[in-house]
Parts: C-alpha cells; sequence; structure tokens
C-alpha cells in the first residue's frame, strides 16, 4: 500500500505544471540538498576534532551540552517552514483504504522531506567519528538513536500545534524566556541539556526514555489526526471571518485608489503576501550585517545595502506582479481599465512602500549620516528607476502563485528568467558603480547627488518606461494568461 | 465528420447594426482545429445561446471574443473594433467564464464594489443595484462574513454573475450560468436575463449544455460541433424538439459509425 502512495508522490512531483520549466531549478535545489548534507557532515568532524584538539574538551559532552539549542531550533524551523501534508489525502478518504493506513502515511510523510532528515546527517557522521575512536558500539547506538527521535519528533509537535495560534506564541514567549535565563545564568539549561544527553550515551537503557516519548506523541498525534479525519474537521483548510474594508481616501484616485485598495487587502489576507510584508520589513534591517565586516562599509557596499533596505518589498513583492494576479489574471484582462492604469497602480503601492522604507531607515542615522545618505540615496534610485524595471522583470515571470497556500519560501523562487536576470544590471550593478566612483573622486556628497539625480531622471521618464514595459506586458499577456491557468 | 445537412449559417438582419462580427475565425493547437467559424454576427439586444457537447469549442469563443487567446487566423470585432488591436471594446463588454473572474480574497461586497468602481459607479449605486438580487442572493452572500473563496461553489457563481452585470455593460457574456445552481436560482437566473434583455438592451451571450434553459431563454440560439457552427437558429416554439432530435441523431449517428467500423473489422 505504502509503495502504491509514494508512486504517486513521485507522480505529482515529476508531472507538476511547473516542472518541463523548472527542471534547471529541481538542479540546483538537488545541489543545494547536497551541497547542506555536505555542511552538516563538515559539521560533525568540525564538532569533533576542533572542540577534541583545540578546546581540549569531550566533544560529545560539548556537543550535547548544544543539542538542547539545535533542538529548539529545529522545531522553530519546522513549524514556520514545514508543510503539513493534509490537503492532498482527500481522495483517499472513500477509496478502499482503511484510515489507519491513510494516517500512518500522512505521518511518514512528514519525515520524508529533506528538512526532517537533514540534520541526521551531522548524526550520523559524528556517531560514525565517534566509533571509529573508540567509543563504545551500544553506547553510541543509543545517543544516536535517542537524539534522532528527539528530533524527528518535531514534526509531531508540529502536527498538534501546527494550527493553535495561541499555544505556539506561549511555546515562543517560554522558549525566550528561559534563553534569557539562560543566558544570564540564571538557569543553567545547558548543563541539564549536556547531563541529559550525555546520560543516554552512558547508560544506553535511557535512550528508553526518548523512544517512550515518540512513541506516545505519534500514538497522541495519530489519534489526533484520525479523529479529525472528516472534510468538515481537521482537513478542512480554516475559514477566516471576511470583513469588509476599505480606506476610502484612496477612492479619490479612480482606478488608480480602486487598485491599490485592493492589493492592500491582498496583502493582509493571504499567507503568501503575509510572510512578503514579514520579508521584506525585515530587509530594513538588512544594513545592519555592516557591523559584522568591515569590507561591508564601502560606499559600494552601503550602496547595495541601501537598494535592499529601502527596496525589500519592491524586489519581493514588485518582481512577482502579475503572478500575484494570477488566480484572476482572466478577470484583470477583461475589466475595462487600461493596462497603464493597473501597471500604475503596482507603481505607485511599490513607492509608497519605498518611501515608508526610507522613513523608517532613519535610525541609521545613528551610526552615522554618511550611512543614511546612502540608503536615501539608494531609495530615490529604486523609485525613480528600480520601480519601473521591477515592473518590467515582472512581465517575463509567469509563475503561478497559490496566494494562500503556506509557501515554502525555500525551492519557490523558481521565476529564473534570463531576462529578469539582464534587468540587474540597471538596477544593482550601475548605482553600485555610480556611487563607488563618485565617491571615490568627488566624495560622498557629490555620490548622493549622482544617485538622486539618476532617481530623478527615472522619475521625469517614467512616462516612457511604461509604455515600453505595456508592450511588453501586452505581447506577453497570451503565454502569461497559458501559463496561469489551472492544471 | 457529420453530414447533418443544416440550414444557412448566416441569417442577416440589416436593420439592426451588428455588436460582434467574427470573420474567418479558426483556431488551432498543432493539427487539431478546435474552432473554425467563417462568419458569425451577433445583433445588439440579441440573447444569443451557444450550444454545443463538451470540447464544441463554446468556452474557446468566448475567449476569443474576450481576447484571451489569440485566433490562428481571422478575427473577432466588438463595434467594428478588433479586440486584439485596441482595448476599447472593455468598457462595454463585461463576462463571467469561470472562478478565475473572481478574486478569492475579498468579501463579496468587496468584489462587487471593486468591478463597480471600475465600472464608473460607486458605492452607493452598486449597494441600490445589489438590492434587486436579495432574494437571489438567499442571505448567504452580502454580510455574510465569508470571503469568495470560502463560499460554496454556487454561490460563487451567483456573485460572478451577478458581478458580471453591474454598471450596464452592453455586451454580457456568460459562460454555463445554469451549471452548479438550484433549481430555484436557475428559474431566477433566467427571469433575470430576460428583464435585463429586455429593460435595457444588453446583448448576452450564453453557453449551455441545457438545451431547455437555453431555449427559453435565448431568442437566438447557434450549435457548435467539434468546432463548427452547424445549426443557427431564431428560436420558436418548436426550438428545442428540434435541438433534441438533433443530438439525438447525433448519438444515433455515432452508434452507427461504431457499428460500421466493427463490421468492417
Amino acid at each position: 500500500m505504502f509503495k502504491r502512495f509514494l508512486k504517486l508522490e513521485w507522480k505529482s512531483f515529476f508531472r507538476g505544471s511547473s516542472v518541463g520549466l523548472n527542471l534547471l531549478m529541481k538542479i540546483f535545489r538537488m545541489i543545494g540538498i547536497f551541497y547542506f548534507i555536505f555542511c552538516f557532515a563538515g559539521m560533525a568532524f568540525l564538532a569533533y576534532f576542533y572542540v577534541e584538539k583545540e578546546m581540549g574538551e569531550n566533544p560529545l559532552k560539548m556537543v550535547s551540552r548544544f543539542l538542547i539549542i539545535a533542538w529548539v531550533v529545529d522545531l522553530i524551523f519546522k513549524y514556520i517552514v514545514q508543510q503539513l501534508p493534509t490537503q492532498n489525502i482527500k481522495p483517499f478518504l472513500t477509496l478502499n483504504i482503511p484510515k489507519k493506513v491513510v494516517v500512518n502515511y500522512t505521518l511518514i510523510k512528514t519525515f520524508l522531506s529533506p528538512l526532517s532528515w537533514m540534520n541526521s546527517f551531522f548524526f550520523i557522521t559524528f556517531c560514525g567519528i565517534m566509533l571509529f575512536n573508540g567509543y563504545g558500539t551500544l553506547n553510541t547506538i543509543s545517543w544516536f538513536v535517542g537524539v534522532s527521535l528527539l528530533f524527528y519528533l518535531n514534526n509531531f509537535l508540529n502536527f498538534l500545534f501546527n494550527d493553535k495560534e495561541k499555544i505556539a506564541i506561549g511555546v515562543g514567549v517560554v522558549i525566550a524566556v528561559l534563553s534569557l535565563l539562560t543566558y544570564y545564568d540564571v538557569i543553567p539549561t545547558l548543563s541539564y541539556s549536556e547531563t541529559f544527553f550525555y546520560t543516554i550515551f552512558e547508560k544506553p537503557y535511557f535512550v528508553l526514555i526518548p523512544i517512550a516519548l515518540f512513541a506516545g506523541l505519534w500514538k497522541i498525534t495519530f489519534n489526533y489526526i484520525r479523529k479529525g479525519f472528516y472534510l468538515d474537521e481537521g482537513l478542512e483548510a480554516k475559514k477566516v471571518v471576511g470583513k469588509t474594508e476599505n480606506i476610502d481616501f484612496l477612492n479619490r484616485y479612480g482606478a488608480i485608489g480602486t487598485f491599490i485598495n485592493n492589493d492592500i487587502r491582498m496583502l493582509k489576507r493571504n499567507k503568501v503576501t503575509k510572510g512578503i510584508l514579514l520579508g521584506s520589513f525585515m530587509f530594513v534591517f538588512y544594513g545592519l550585517l555592516m557591523f559584522t565586516n568591515k569590507y561591508y562599509q564601502t560606499p559600494t557596499a552601503l550602496m547595495f545595502m541601501g537598494l535592499f533596505v529601502t527596496g525589500g518589498f519592491q524586489f519581493t513583492f514588485g518582481q512577482r506582479v502579475p503572478s500575484f494576479d494570477s488566480a484572476y489574471y482572466p478577470l484583470m484582462m477583461t475589466l475595462n481599465v487600461p493596462y497603464k492604469e493597473y501597471i500604475k497602480a503596482k507603481w505607485w503601492l511599490l513607492n509608497i512602500v519605498t518611501v515608508f522604507c526610507i522613513v523608517l531607515a532613519l535610525f541609521y542615522a545613528y551610526f552615522g549620516w554618511d550611512v543614511y545618505f546612502a540608503f536615501f540615496a539608494a531609495g530615490l534610485y529604486n523609485i525613480g528607476v528600480n520601480s519601473q524595471f521591477t515592473l518590467w522583470s515582472g512581465a517575463y515571470n509567469k509563475t503561478q502563485v497559490d496566494l494562500n497556500l503556506k509557501e515554502k519560501r525555500v525551492g519557490q523562487k523558481n521565476s529564473f528568467s534570463f531576462k529578469a536576470l539582464i534587468l540587474m544590471i540597471p538596477k544593482m550593478i550601475l548605482p553600485m558603480a555610480v556611487y563607488g566612483a563618485m565617491n571615490y573622486f568627488f566624495g560622498i556628497q557629490a555620490a548622493v547627488i549622482s544617485i538622486a539625480a539618476l532617481g530623478l531622471l527615472g522619475f521625469v521618464l517614467r512616462e516612457k518606461i511604461f509604455d515600453i514595459i505595456i508592450k511588453k506586458y501586452k505581447s506577453e499577456k497570451y503565454s502569461t494568461l497559458e501559463a496561469f491557468k489551472k492544471d | 465528420m457529420s453530414k447533418y445537412k443544416h440550414p444557412s449559417p448566416n441569417i442577416k438582419h440589416p436593420i439592426f447594426n451588428n455588436m460582434i462580427t467574427i470573420q474567418n475565425l479558426k483556431k488551432t493547437y498543432g493539427n487539431a482545429t478546435v474552432l473554425n467559424i467563417e462568419n458569425l454576427e451577433i445583433q445588439k439586444g440579441e440573447t444569443f445561446g451557444l450550444v454545443g457537447n463538451n470540447g464544441a469549442g463554446k468556452t474557446t469563443l468566448f475567449s476569443l471574443v474576450l481576447d484571451l487567446i489569440q485566433p490562428t487566423t481571422g478575427f473577432v470585432s466588438v463595434d467594428d473594433i478588433k479586440v486584439n488591436e485596441s482595448e476599447a471594446w472593455k468598457n462595454k463588454v463585461s463576462a463571467f467564464i469561470d472562478e478565475t473572474f473572481l478574486i478569492g480574497y475579498l468579501t463579496p461586497e468587496e468584489y462587487f464594489y471593486f468591478i463597480g468602481e471600475l465600472r464608473g459607479q460607486n458605492k452607493a449605486s452598486v449597494d441600490e443595484f445589489l438590492k434587486q438580487f436579495h432574494d437571489l442572493f438567499n442571505g448567504e452572500i452580502v454580510n455574510s462574513g465569508k470571503y469568495v473563496r470560502d463560499l460554496s461553489k454556487g454561490n460563487q457563481k451567483k456573485v460572478g454573475i451577478v458581478g458580471a452585470l453591474i454598471g450596464k455593460p452592453e455586451i454580457i457574456i456568460l459562460d454555463e450560468p445554469f451549471a452548479n445552481l438550484d433549481p430555484s436560482t436557475q428559474i431566477k437566473l433566467k427571469n433575470m436575463i430576460r428583464d435585463f434583455a429586455n429593460e435595457n438592451g444588453v446583448t448576452f451571450l450564453i453557453s449551455s449544455h441545457d438545451l431547455s434553459h437555453t431555449t427559453e431563454v435565448c431568442n437566438r440560439i447557434v450549435v457548435v460541433n467539434k468546432g463548427e457552427v452547424v445549426r443557427d437558429i431564431q428560436t420558436t416554439p418548436e426550438t428545442l424538439q428540434d435541438l433534441e432530435k438533433y443530438f439525438a441523431d447525433q448519438v444515433s449517428l455515432g452508434k452507427q459509425e461504431i457499428s460500421t467500423e466493427k463490421t468492417s473489422l
């Protein structure tokens, strides 16, 4: 039975609509997975030999000490990224398959995602080194089994708490408090962790604790899913109460205002767009990176960071402009609104957020006004030039976006297009080069002014550039419609 | 394939002005021709019914009229302007083809306002317009506290159809409007379409599998089969019988073909 299920998975992977086009992306993803496997295995060597040779400590004790942190990080990471495969089992409900099997299949499926098994490569390698260096076989195996089960059990926790935001927030608060207390040495969490995990090694029968926990949680999760295994319970996507809302003053601006209003609702009400909003907010703090490395403090690098600090939203949202409307693109194409208005509305939205980011970035002035000036100039460039180039590259982006799917941010960026890549030159390289050169020869004032002038130039020429963009959008219209069709 | 003799497909009404003109329209995918219409003219105020089996080309024709796909040859024009050359037709046409014409994350009200605002209405006039559908909505749509994506299929359809009626468009295109609706709603919808056509002189293009609904509502019916127009008739009391006979003949014709194939083997 399971074999048949796995066959279906295989087919769904290779027959998805995006496969033919994005095989390249799949290959990249494979390379990425191998890279991480390599990293995890490498980390094991590092953890063992660095600790032993350089620090003169017992590597197993040291690893055990920090395992609690790794475990918490794993849990949080899974909570954020992992998708629970409850939706695509609907077709199996009425087939002649015992529900028990389907539920177990759902559970086992979560173990198959690379996110789950990736970190095992660390433990496998680490235990291998341990065996090689004369640690007891039974002890090592019990440590390995115990630790692995504890990590895999996070999948169950994720299942149980995934749709209970309040509990998740509660757990988050507890973790935050605990880590603070640990940081200030109030509670020696780390030595507890060391004792606990090291005991599993020392006294192999302690492995029964993780085994019991794992089995128990499996049972609990199984019952939980089994109980809600009806269309109107656990399998139903959660519904939120719809609220009619409207930003009235935008209505004064005609079709553009209507569209912006609509986009704001879209941003607020869909999982994917909420992620984008959060992401672009994080980008505002991207500039803090400059304190990690001296290299980041050169003017060119400051410009680079400035473009992202002020343009995070523009890059993440703008690049996928028609994609976000993919679910109802035929409607957009038949409404009595010229293309220009549609594009312009997006342009305004991008720039309003960019202005907001420029204001928000004011706190960088604390680190020196030249930093903020660089970011300010970058912001102007984003408004004047990049907003249009971003929309332009959007014309080539034909990836369908399912707005309400919890998007796996990793590996979803399969909107790779060579043309979009070429457009990166005016977007990133040009301002960096100009800013760097002007700063070198004429000082910071000239650099800021010249970037601002470029931004202004783009702003003045925007109608012309819009016309080019619209031509592109029009010529791509039919193939975009075709690509956005649901399969 | 079909050797069915049919009357001339072009019935011209020189007194009326043509709202939609279709000329030498052909759509092929690879070797397969999915639509091939030499000439078709739809007059202002006509309620035009498009009937045919699955894969006959109904949705393809509508998609071509709405400039959602490109014709292989020929053109569609609305008011003598080709749809793929100018966007002027968008002022006159509204459509509900399928759920891709709905915006899932809006509440039904917001959806209506959105469409209304783009069609030059304000909130108050949309509210006023929606009053007449109170009965149709059955209390499940407006102020239901649900987003469109969470409505049932039937209710989504109602939202889409009513959305297409907002703002007095001159041409309204509805693909399979009767499918998925409950019997009472089907009746209400038929009355609504008739009222709209009579009062506002709206041109309707409606496709359907359902012969009786189509004959009740439409004053002209075109039958397409495998991409070609095989019948073009003004509705009379006998039309329904006539159409049923046509499709029954098709079925028995198909059976004969299979049996002749068998005997020839």
